[in-house]
């Protein structure tokens, strides 16, 4: 996992995703939506013939991220949005999870363990 | 960026070819069974889903197909956008089947055209009233 500015979570290789990602996905910032992300990537996987194994891999590290986005990015009663771009490139997929909300700060309070990170950097 | 309050349309971007008709139905499909959409017409938004599916990428601007999913508790519209110019009506009529008739008109309860700054639309509009 590296971060690309505060904003912008990026999986897999940490290179720039061009300028046409395969998949372009923009959502309100909702817990139910990551769902959403989740289900559009098995139709991903299911085009690319991705295996099992790997597809839950993605599945995961995109759930983990989305979710960041989800309960960290915005504050309760702000409505904001979800974007998600995918691309294969030469058999490396490349995500990048995008909000547009107050960027990675500390967070004393925070209802998470704090793993979401780490363990995306180990699928990745 | 803000997200109107109580809105959930997403905009799903895929590029036209293999990709488009996996990902297209399983976002509209889950979007439009969260909606409480009843199963007929979950099957009808599934049917319409396929058929954008089948034909946008043919018609499409910039090798792109670009949906917009708006499903709420009385229906389900779809909006497809960045279409060639002549292409929304060209979609229509690659959905006509020899003795089904138009796909879309058949299934949706509106299906028109419309235009903008960044080309031509078609939007199908899916009710789901029993």
């Amino acid at each position: 996992m590296a971060t690309d500015g505060p904003h912008r979570a990026v999986g897999s290789a940490a290179e720039e995703v061009n300028d046409t990602p395969d998949l372009e996905l923009k959502l309100p910032a909702r817990a139910e939506n990551v769902a959403v992300v989740r289900h559009a990537f098995g139709g991903f996987a299911e085009a690319l013939s991705v295996d099992e194994q790997t597809l839950a891999d993605i599945k995961l590290a995109i759930t983990e991220a989305c979710t960041n986005v989800v309960i960290h990015a915005y504050d309760d009663d702000e409505d904001g949005s979800l974007e998600v771009d995918a691309s294969i490139d030469d058999r490396r997929l490349t995500v990048v999870i995008r909000d547009e909300g107050r960027g990675i700060v500390p967070r004393p309070d925070s209802p998470g363990l704090g793993l979401g990170l780490p363990l995306i950097a180990t699928l990745a | 960026m803000s997200v109107e309050p109580g809105t959930n349309e997403a905009t799903v971007t895929v590029t036209a070819g293999p990709l488009a008709g996996p990902v297209l139905g399983r976002v509209v499909g889950m979007l439009t069974a969260r909606a409480d959409c009843p199963i007929d017409r979950l099957d009808d938004a599934l049917l319409v889903t396929d058929a954008v599916a089948a034909h946008a990428p043919a018609r499409s601007r910039d090798g792109h197909v670009q949906v917009v999913v708006d499903a709420h508790e009385t229906g389900l519209e779809l909006r497809v956008m960045r279409l060639q110019p002549d292409g929304a009506l060209a979609m229509m009529h690659d959905a006509d089947l020899p003795g089904v008739g138009n796909i879309f008109e058949q299934i949706a309860d509106d299906v028109h055209t419309e235009t903008d700054e960044d080309g031509e639309q078609l939007v199908v509009r899916i009710g789901f009233a029993a």
